[in-house]
């Protein structure tokens, strides 16, 4: 099935609230590359989508949810999505909180400060937009802006999350949970050893 | 835990080997130092026991081709002799102690426990407080905060302030205790700032400061 075919009318609503978000992603940017410390843009990079109605589809299953677009923009949260990678840590809640300033935020999920089991790490928002189309209200968008290290294992946890080896999945997620342990470990020492640097320059260029 | 007893005297050997068995331990035994080095290539022991005086290779040469070779098993060596230049030979050869025959096999015993006592078994694998969990095998700190990996420096580093909680240290003593061969003690500070970032990234309770003076301190 299309995007069209599932989400209607409401799909140039999904399309504005998209490209308004990327817009803010993008100008994030933009205007960290235009300071003066310029080798320091919080945001690495960044993407974003509208859900397909496949994968729409196979997620209001999963959450045993009616299969239709009521329920994708009202009981789920994800039919736009962007995610914003950022190099350290500290620029994650940089972004987080300009995020914040511009956009109405329904829920915020810090999955740094309380990683999940697993290991999963990042920082999800959801966003709602009003929309005033047929019964819906609004629709929510989410958020979600990690570092390199997180976005780099997510991506390798989402492929054991659809593959399932029953005799691997324990030896699997345990050496995974390892692997974000390592990631966290550099995650912070890197973000130590720019705090130095910076410390440093502050210092000499105040001298 | 395996032992290799190298002792040309084949009744000792026996006898000693007997006890040794009796007390736990699995024994291999060789009665010449070419015997020794052979096995001590093809199996991996706990501990070895040499004789000295044996034929092919006395003990003496056989600890030093170990060594040579890189392998670091603890050694134990057996001698008739008590002069101090054998003692003394033995042990800079790289002999980890020296008994002199006859020998009470309960001091062997005692010693070859001494010997193999492993770091492992004196430090306990699960440092428990400050609202943490330092795992010293799986290498990780755990907080509320979920969990981050430690390298070997920061272990060590972090076990020291735990056991010393409330203490502070100069840069220096920690420089001293931990990175003698370092050029500077910048990276103390380096390493100080990283389990200073890993505690809070868990949300430990337990936290490092520093002071004016610039002063370490772990306080729970």
């Amino acid at each position: 099935m299309t995007k069209e075919a599932f989400y209607g009318a409401y799909l140039p609503e999904l399309e504005r609230i998209f490209q308004e978000l990327m817009d803010q992603a993008a100008d994030l940017r933009r205007e960290q590359e235009q300071e003066q410390t310029a080798d320091r843009s919080p945001v690495e990079h960044y993407k974003g989508r509208i859900k397909s109605a496949d994968s729409m589809l196979a997620k209001l299953k999963r959450r045993g949810l009616p299969p239709t677009m009521e329920a994708a923009l009202t009981k789920n949260h994800d039919a736009v999505g962007i995610r914003i990678i950022c190099n350290f840590t500290r620029d994650v809640y940089e972004v987080a909180q300009r995020f914040k300033e511009q956009n109405s935020v329904a829920e915020e999920k810090d999955y740094i400060q309380n990683p999940k089991e697993n290991g999963y790490r990042s920082y999800h928002m959801i966003v709602r937009f009003p929309c005033g189309i047929g019964g819906v209200q609004e629709i929510l968008a989410e958020v979600q802006i990690r570092t390199i290290a997180m976005d780099c294992w997510a991506s390798l946890e989402h492929q054991l999350k659809y593959k399932k080896h029953v005799t691997n999945q324990a030896l699997i997620g345990h050496e995974l949970k390892r692997c974000a342990n390592e990631l966290a470990s550099a995650d912070v020492m890197m973000q130590t050893i720019q705090e130095l640097i910076e410390d440093e320059r502050e210092a000499g260029e105040t001298a | 835990m395996k032992l290799l007893f190298a002792e040309d005297e084949k009744e000792l050997s026996r006898a000693v080997a007997t006890i040794l068995r009796r007390s736990g331990y699995e024994v291999d035994t060789a009665y010449d130092g070419d015997e020794a080095l052979r096995l001590a290539g093809m199996h991996y022991y706990d501990a070895l026991i040499l004789d000295i005086m044996m034929p092919k290779k006395h003990g003496m040469e056989v600890l030093r081709t170990l060594r040579q070779e890189g392998n670091v098993t603890p050694v134990l060596m057996l001698t008739a002799k008590s002069e101090v230049e054998d003692k003394v030979a033995g042990l800079e050869e790289g002999a980890n102690d020296y008994l002199t025959k006859p020998f009470a096999v309960k001091e062997l015993i005692a010693r070859i426990k001494a010997m193999t006592r492993s770091r492992e078994e004196m430090t306990p694998e699960l440092i428990q407080v400050g609202g943490i969990c330092v795992n010293r095998r799986e290498q990780t700190l755990e907080g509320a905060g979920g969990s981050v990996s430690l390298n070997h420096q920061e272990l060590e580093l972090l076990e020291y302030f735990l056991r010393n909680a409330g203490k502070a240290f100069t840069r220096a003593q920690i420089k001293e205790r931990f990175w003698r061969e370092a050029a500077d003690d910048l990276v103390v500070e380096v390493y100080v700032s990283y389990l200073m970032h890993k505690l809070e990234s868990v949300r430990a309770k337990a936290a490092i400061h520093k002071d004016e003076a610039g002063n370490y301190q772990l306080l729970i």
